[in-house]
Formats: C-alpha cells, structure tokens, sequence
C-alpha cells in the first residue's frame, strides 16, 4: 500500500523546511554580519591606533606649545631672576594662563644647575632634574603620568633655567583628545620609567581594547534584535500556521471526508447528515459540488436501477406476450435443476404449442399471429398456479415448469389451458377457423437427476404426439414416445431431407394410380415422394415431420415439382394420364410454386394435373389460397380437397372452396368397413358431396368389399393398395 | 576748531611721515634688561620722555598714539617699558602679577632713561606721564636734564578716585609692617586692580603717594609742570582739583574730555601737548 502523508504531515514539514531554511538564512546573515562585525573591528583597530597616534602627537605638541609659552612668559623669567614669590607664581599665577591646562598636576622651575626653585617641588616632583629635556613617563599609583622638561631660555643668559611640567596621560587624553575607537579605561601603557623624544612612541608599548563603534553596535544589536525577533515570528508563523490549517484546511477536510463518508453509504437526500458548512469559501464550494454531485449520482443510479430493471424484464421477458424468454427459462431451469436436484418434489415441464400457428400466421399475417399469441400467453397465464411462470420459448411455443406438481395436478392445469384457450373467441381478431394448442407434458420426481435433465426433451416429444391428428391435445409423456420422436429429432433424417431437397436426384418419385369407379380404369396417378437414403427409402412418415417441423414445406415441393417435371420430360408416364400432386398448404400461397404449377401445365400439355390440397391448409387462409386455386383452375388444373375427414371436415367450408373434388380421409373410408352409425353418416356425407357435383376420392382402398363399398355408394374414384401400390414410373 | 586740527593732523600724516621708531634695549645696573622706542626728533626740535601708565608698556594705545603725534610735529620720543622688576619685560602686566617694584625704582629706571637721552641728544626733555604714572615723573628731582613737566589727569593715592585703595588694607599693611618681613607677598585693591599683587613694603611705598605728598611735590618743583584735565574726569574731586591749585602748575582743562581721553579727545590731548611744547620752544 502506497504511503500517503496526512496534510498535518505536509504542513509540519512544511514548517520544519521553512525554519531550516530561515534558520540556515539567519545563520548566513549572522555570519555576513560576524565577518562585517570582524572587518569593522580590524579597521577600528588601525583606526584606534591612528588615533591614538595622533592624540598622543597632539597631546605632544600641546605639551611642549604650553611649555613654551610658559617659558617665554615673562613672569616666567621673573621667577628665574627673583624666585621670592615663587610658589605664588606656580600656585596661582601660572595656573591661571590660558595657556594652561588641567590635567597638568604639576609645574616646577628649575635653576640653571637643574635644581627646584622651590625647597619643596609638589606632587613627587624631582628636587633636581635628571632630564633636561624631553618626555619621561612614570607610572604612579597605577597611573601614568609624563614629564616634560623644557629649557627656558633668557635673551641675554641663553638658557636661564628649566621647566618641568606633570602631565597625566590618560587623563589629558581623555579629557582633552578623547579616542573614539579605544576604550579609553583600557588603555595602559606598558612602561615603568622610560624617556622618550616624542609621546608618540607610546603608540608602541600602548594596551588597549578597541571600543565598538557606537553604529557597530547598534547594527550588531539591530542584527541580533532583527533575528531574534525574526525566529519568534517564525514560532508564532509556525503555531499561527498549525492553528489555521488545522482549523480551516485539516478540520475541514477531515469533516468533508465523513461527510463524503456519510454519502457513499446514502442514497437518495441529505436528510440525515450534517449540513454541509465550512469557513472557506472554496470547501464550501466543494462540499456543494460533492452533495449536488452526490444527489445526481443518486438520481443516476435510480435511473441505472430502473433502466436495469427494464434492460432485466426486457432481457427476461417476451416483448409481445409479457411472459418470461427463453433466457429467463433458461435462467430459471439452470436454477431449478441445481436447486431441487435430488430433493424428493415432483417437476412437471409443460410445453405448449399453437396449432398450426404458422399457417395462420402467413394467412392472417404476423399482426393478428401477434395477437392471438397474446391472448393465448394470457389465457395460460391465469390457468397457472401462483408463482408458476410462463415462458415464451420462441415462435408458437410456452412452456412452464410445475414445481412440487403431481402428474395429475400437472395435468389438470393443462386441461384447464386447453379449455380456456378454446373458449378465446377469436372472431374478433378476424379468425373464424378454430384455433387450438397442443399440449405435451412431462413429469418426474426431482430424485431422477436423469430425468430431470431429460424433461424439457420428454415434453417435447410428447407434444409431438399430442399433435397428432385426433389425439387429445394433452399428451404426456412416457418411453413409447420415445420411438416417434426420434423421427423428429434424427439428425440423419433431416440431414437427408436437407439434403434431397437441396441437390434433387435423391428424391424418388413413386406413382399410385387413381381408379375410376365406373370404369375400373386407372384414370389419375397420385405422385408420392421417396427419398433415397443410400440403399433404402426414406418414405412420408419419416419425412414430413421433417418437413413440417422446420417448415420447409415450400423448398420441399418445389423439389417435388422439379423431379416430377424431369420424370414427365423423359415421358417415364403415359401420355394423357392425370397425375395428381400433393401441395402443401404453405406452398399453395407461395408465388414461386404458382410459378413451377404453371410452368408444368405449359411444359407438359399432353398430361392431366390435379392438386391435392388438404383442407388445413385451404381453411387457415382461405381467401389468399382461393385466389390462386382459381388461377391453377383456370390453367387446368383439376382441384382436389384431400384428407377430407381428418380436420375440421366442414361442409360450410366445403362449399366456399373453388375445388372440383373431395378425397376421403383414410380415416372417413375405414368406417365405411362396418355398417354402423358412422358408415351412415358417412355415406350420407359422401351422398351429399356427390349431389353437390363435386368429385369424390376413397383412398385406403385395401380390400375388395370396401371397393364395392365405395362403388356402390357413388365414389367417384377409389385409391389404395387393393387397386395399385405406389410404383416408380418405370415399373408402371 | 577741532575739525580743524583733524584735517591738519590727517593732512600731516600725508604729508609729513613721522621717522620709525627704533627699538632700544638696554641694561640696567642691577642687571635687568629694559627696552623703549624711540623716535628721533627733527632738527632742532625737542625730545620728550613719555612714561607709560601704571602696568602698561609703550605700547599702550593712549602712549603710542601720543608717542606717534608727537613725532609727527618733529619731537623727538622716548617711550621706555619701566621693567616693574622683570627682566626684558615687553608686555603689560597683570594685576595679579607680582609687582616687586617701587616707584622709588621707577624713578631710578627714569633716570636712567632720561641720562640715555642726555647721551643720546643735545635737545631738551620734556617728561610726560599719565594719571597715577605721572607720580614717578613727579617723583624724578628736578634738574637742568628736564625742560617740563606734563602730567595727564594727575591723581594722587587715596580712598578714591582712579588710584583709590582699601584702607582697611592699608591699616593691615601697617600693622603688618611693624611685625616685620617685609617682603610678605599681599593682594590689594588697587586702582582698577582687586588683586593687586605685591610685597607688602612696596605696596606701603606706592600708598604713600597720597594727595598731601603730591602736592608737597608740586609745590616744590622748579619745573615748569603742566597738569591737563578733562573737565569730564569725574574720578577726581572737586578738592583735588582745587588743592592741585599750585603758582608753580599750569593747568589745562579739555572740554569733553574724560580721565583716558578716549575718542575724538585723544585728538584735542594731542593738539593740547603740542601747544605746551610749543610755548616751550
């Protein structure tokens, strides 16, 4: 972890480099003003020397300029000559000249012979003279004190005696030539006894101590005074410094910080922390910025949260049914298998699918698809349990997961959807055909970890089932299932399929004749598609659920119509005989099989078409489809109803269909097998078809009774592998 | 009038240049050194001693200028420093200075002066002097080496007036004397002088010249003396003036005139002294 100062850490260092830093200026200015301090002592030292130089020459030339004037001083010679009244001469008269000096203790005359002119010489003067001229310094009671002797000269005598004068020395020099640069209590002379010629020679035996100038010192205590002053304003900077910045920068900061602490675990308003004031403008300035962006965060994350929740329903949910997606399915059974995983609940997986849904969605388009998807996802909705989720897989299909659901309670509830989805009127929507789903079901007890896992395929398979035409639409599952639904979910069939559609050769075309009744001629051939599958043949059971459950109905009979077109050009069939083809609800609206329809008409005149349609697929969307049947009628073709019997077999819709016949359902030509109220019903039906002028075919023609059977009611053609097994063309 | 002679003594000064006095230095016989000037006079013109005051040396301005007038007019002068009893004394002297001359010794030192002149000229002397010094003048016996005498505001010792003295002092130096030692140095109100500075004997001997010994000296000068007042004198008496009233003294009152013939009065002293030695020719 990167260590990271506190700002009471950068202030103290802070503080610490700036009194390094003025403690090492001062020191520098100390030692400036040292060595100025020392320069200006030098130069008072020389100073001082020069001055007392010329104080002591000064003091010199007064010295003798006195003597002088003493000597030539005619009162002077008058004691020479007459000394009577001597001491009143040196007591008084003499003193009193201005030539005098105080600091002179003592003046005597001396006669020619260098003797006192008085019996008593004062103040230690000699009673005879040693000097007759000149300088001699004594010290006396720690004093020093000069000599001078001078002769006093006569105009008639020449030298007529001698003067001796007492001078002090510090005393006159302080008192009358007072040295500046030298202390002047001091000043000492080291001399005991000496004569000199001049007083200046003292300068060399002078001791003394340089007095500091009165600027030096001043500047000196300026300097001292200035730092001194300077290092208690740095203390009181310093302290004053701590003080604010722990009162307007560390305080505050440390408040912002909880107050940003306080925010990071708020959400929403400020309600329940301390108001945001500070002393400083600028932190007052942030910490607003902070609570506004604090509030506009939280505005975002209430927005994030929202958008989340819609961007989590939008992923989790289907747009059009509000119901839950594959993902959240997917979510939840990935959640559900681990969580109930060996627990000892029951798990039902239903799934759900619309019949024919595809079909009604090309005849009514994706609008009304859309809604009736609607109404059916909210109609399963309220059939289910609290807390039961619907998912919408994709397409036509929901499915739900039952949990802790017995097989029964399972399956009643899918009762209940199927009920309650046939009582949506869907007339309003514009649909007048019956719409139903189908229903497969899945159940196993949480303990089978392996059905568990195989639930979503064993409902599937059971859908499969339940699809089946006159089943229950409730299937549910069980291991016979198994067998059928590896059609479906056989990856070499459907790549098979995949494939004959693709490259063509591989689908073999297999001819059943028609028979006419009356005749009991082949009349027509039906055209039943084979798929070689290497050394066997794929046939229809195998590959329509194919074909229908990855709705390539369209791709697969436009294959259909091109090998049957290529059969037709190598005139493998007799010339003039009515072949008749099995188009798919889906491919009787496509433009391009129209296109191919038309095209085989033209290409092949000397042959007989006939369509068959079943009516599924002329019910889902009858107008569109009916459009084009009268286009194909009107080209040739003849139009035949088939599997008549299986759906909804409505006489209503019958009529309004531009066929030219019906085809029986298998299922309609077994009843007539027995005679029972549903032969009856069904050869009345056959009865009133035939009335109605339109073509009837019986297909599932296996035996000779059920032929007279169909004869004897009216059929107009009969099909089955009594009359004709499907044949390839080359063996008809 | 005195505008006058002030317009001829200036035009005499343009005209007529006095001779440079010359410097004379001399010994005395006890041994002291004495100097004067002296200015030669002109031919056949006079010589005149001129003794400075009391303390005072030939350059004393009232001296000088007198010494100086007079040479102008052609006399010859002799203004000699009395030595006051100190060797080669040139300057004046103090009143605290010690004063061990008598005028007994002045009057020697003037002989020995006016002998220098006798030796030195053939003209006769005149001796002038001034207030208390014309005493020493007056003092001089007379003789045929003396023409006259001129004495300025003559004065005589006593209780006041310009050579007034403490007769309380006075009485103390008579006391003291008959105690003996003489030379017993005193301080004395003298004259102008509170501390006059001398042996007490000599003190005693310049007090004595009191008025009674002037006059007696008046009386008995054969000279011819002349005495010239200024009638603005006011250190003298109305006595004295009266008593000075001697045959033998011509008096000369100068209007305007104070005891020192200060300012424009030096002039009408000049112009008096020159009639006097004039008359005398």
């Amino acid at each position: 972890m990167i260590y990271r100062p506190t700002i009471t850490q950068y202030s103290l260092a802070f503080i610490a480099i700036t009194a390094v830093a003025f403690t090492s200026l001062g020191f520098a200015i100390y030692r400036e003003f040292t060595e100025l301090g020392q320069k200006i002592e030098s130069r008072q030292a020389a100073e001082a020397a020069k001055q007392l130089r010329e104080s002591l020459g000064r003091m010199d030339q007064l010295i003798v300029s006195t003597a002088l004037n003493i000597g030539n001083w005619q009162e002077t010679r008058q004691q020479l000559d007459y000394p009577a009244y001597y001491l009143y001469w040196r007591d008084s008269r003499v003193k009193s000249q201005s030539f005098f000096f105080n600091t002179i203790q003592a003046i005597e005359l001396y006669d020619q012979t260098g003797h006192s002119l008085a019996a008593q010489p004062l103040a230690n003067m000699p009673q005879k003279l040693d000097f007759y001229s000149g300088f001699t310094v004594y010290t006396e009671d720690n004093n020093h004190v000069v000599y001078y002797t001078a002769p006093v000269y006569s105009a008639q005598h020449g030298t007529s005696g001698y003067l001796l004068m007492k001078i002090h020395l510090e005393e006159t020099l302080k008192e009358l030539f007072p040295i500046q640069g030298i202390n002047m209590s001091s000043l000492n002379f080291d001399v005991s006894a000496d004569h000199f010629s001049t007083l200046t020679q003292l300068v060399l035996i002078a001791d003394y101590s340089t007095a500091i100038s009165e600027h030096a010192l001043l500047l000196q205590r300026l300097v001292h005074d200035n730092l001194y002053r300077s290092g208690l304003l740095i203390v009181f900077l310093s302290v004053l410094f701590i003080m604010l910045a722990s009162l307007l920068i560390v305080g505050p900061i440390r408040k912002m910080a909880r107050h940003i602490s306080d925010l990071k675990d708020m959400r929403g308003p400020l309600e329940d922390t301390q108001p945001c004031n500070f002393m400083l403008h600028e932190l007052q300035l942030v910490c607003n910025s902070v609570e506004e962006y604090h509030l506009k965060l939280s505005e975002m994350n209430a927005n994030l949260d929202q958008k989340n929740q819609e961007l989590w329903a939008q992923a989790h949910h289907d747009p059009l049914t509000g119901s839950y997606n594959r993902r959240a399915f997917e979510m939840d059974w990935q959640h559900v298998e681990t969580a109930i995983q060996g627990s000892r609940i029951d798990v039902a997986f239903m799934l759900v699918d619309c019949d024919r849904f595809k079909t009604l969605n090309d005849t009514y388009g994706h609008n009304i698809g859309d809604k009736v998807l609607v109404e059916i996802s909210n109609t399963i909705q309220q059939c289910l349990r609290e807390g039961d989720r619907l998912y919408r897989l994709g397409g036509d299909e929901f499915a739900t997961l039952f949990l802790d659901a017995s097989t029964e309670e399972s399956s009643v509830i899918a009762r209940r959807c199927i009920d309650k989805v046939n009582e949506i009127d869907f007339k309003s929507l514009g649909i007048s055909e019956p719409l139903q789903i189908s229903i497969g079901l899945a159940c196993t007890p949480a303990t089978h970890i392996e059905n568990l896992h195989e639930l979503h395929h064993q409902a599937d398979t059971a859908m499969y089932h339940a699809k089946r035409p006159g089943k229950s639409k409730i299937a549910l599952y069980d291991d016979s299932m198994l067998n059928d639904s590896l059609v479906l979910l056989n990856n070499h069939i459907t790549s098979t399929v995949h494939n004959a559609i693709t490259i063509g050769h591989a689908i073999e075309l297999h001819f059943q004749a028609i028979v006419n009744c009356q005749s009991s001629e082949i009349e027509c051939y039906e055209v039943l598609a084979r798929i070689r599958d290497e050394d066997s043949l794929m046939y229809p059971d195998k590959i329509f659920p194919v074909v229908h459950d990855r709705r390539i109905e369209v791709e697969f009979d436009t294959a259909v119509l091109n090998r049957l077109s290529k059969q037709l050009s190598k005139q493998q069939l007799p010339d003039n005989s009515h072949i008749a083809i099995n188009i798919s609800g889906l491919s009787i609206l496509s433009p391009s099989i129209m296109d191919r329809l038309l095209d085989l008409i033209k290409m092949h005149e000397h042959h007989n078409f006939c369509l068959e349609i079943t009516e599924t697929a002329l019910i889902t969307r009858l107008q569109h489809a009916s459009e084009h049947l009268v286009t194909l009628r009107d080209a040739g073709f003849r139009i035949m109803l088939d599997d008549f019997g299986s759906g909804y077999s409505s006489i209503r819709y019958l009529t309004r269909m531009p066929i030219d016949g019906v085809k029986f359902d298998i299922s309609l030509i077994q009843t007539l097998a027995v005679q029972d109220r549903d032969a009856i019903m069904v050869e009345s039906l056959a009865k009133m078809i035939l009335q109605a002028g339109y073509l009837l075919v019986a297909e599932g023609i296996e035996d000779q009774d059920l032929y007279a059977r169909i004869k004897h009611i009216g059929f107009t053609y009969a099909q089955g592998y009594y009359l004709h097994k499907p044949t390839p063309a080359n063996k008809l | 009038m005195r505008y006058f002679f002030i317009g001829l003594l200036l035009l005499g000064i343009i005209t007529e240049q006095p001779l440079a006095a010359t410097h004379i230095s001399a010994q005395l016989p006890n041994g002291l050194t004495v100097n004067a000037e002296f200015r030669p006079a002109a031919q056949g013109k006079p010589t005149v001693l001129l003794i400075h005051p009391l303390q005072q040396t030939y350059n004393f301005s009232t001296v000088k200028n007198l010494a100086d007038s007079l040479s102008e007019n052609g006399y010859g002068v002799l203004s000699p420093n009395l030595s006051l009893g100190i060797n080669d004394r040139k300057l004046s002297l103090e009143c605290e200075a010690i004063h061990t001359q008598t005028i007994e010794q002045d009057i020697q030192e003037i002989d020995f002066w006016v002998q220098w002149l006798l030796h030195t000229t053939t003209t006769p002397v005149s001796a002038i002097r001034h207030s208390s010094g014309a005493l020493q003048v007056l003092g001089y016996p007379d003789s045929s080496r003396l023409r006259s005498l001129i004495l300025i505001s003559l004065v005589a010792i006593g209780p006041e007036g310009a050579a007034s003295i403490d007769q309380e002092q006075y009485k103390g130096a008579l006391e003291d004397q008959e105690q003996g030692n003489p030379d017993q140095l005193g301080r004395y109100r003298f004259s102008y002088c509170n501390s006059f500075a001398s042996p007490r004997d000599v003190y005693l001997e310049l007090v004595s010249w009191d008025e009674q010994k002037v006059l007696q000296k008046l009386e008995k000068k054969t000279l011819p003396v002349h005495v010239i007042f200024g009638d603005e004198d006011f250190t003298l008496s109305e006595s004295w003036l009266s008593d000075i009233n001697n045959p033998n003294v011509l008096i000369h009152h100068l209007s305007g005139s104070n005891h020192f013939f200060s300012g424009i009065a030096e002039f009408d002293l000049h112009d008096k002294v020159l009639e006097i030695l004039s008359n005398e020719e």
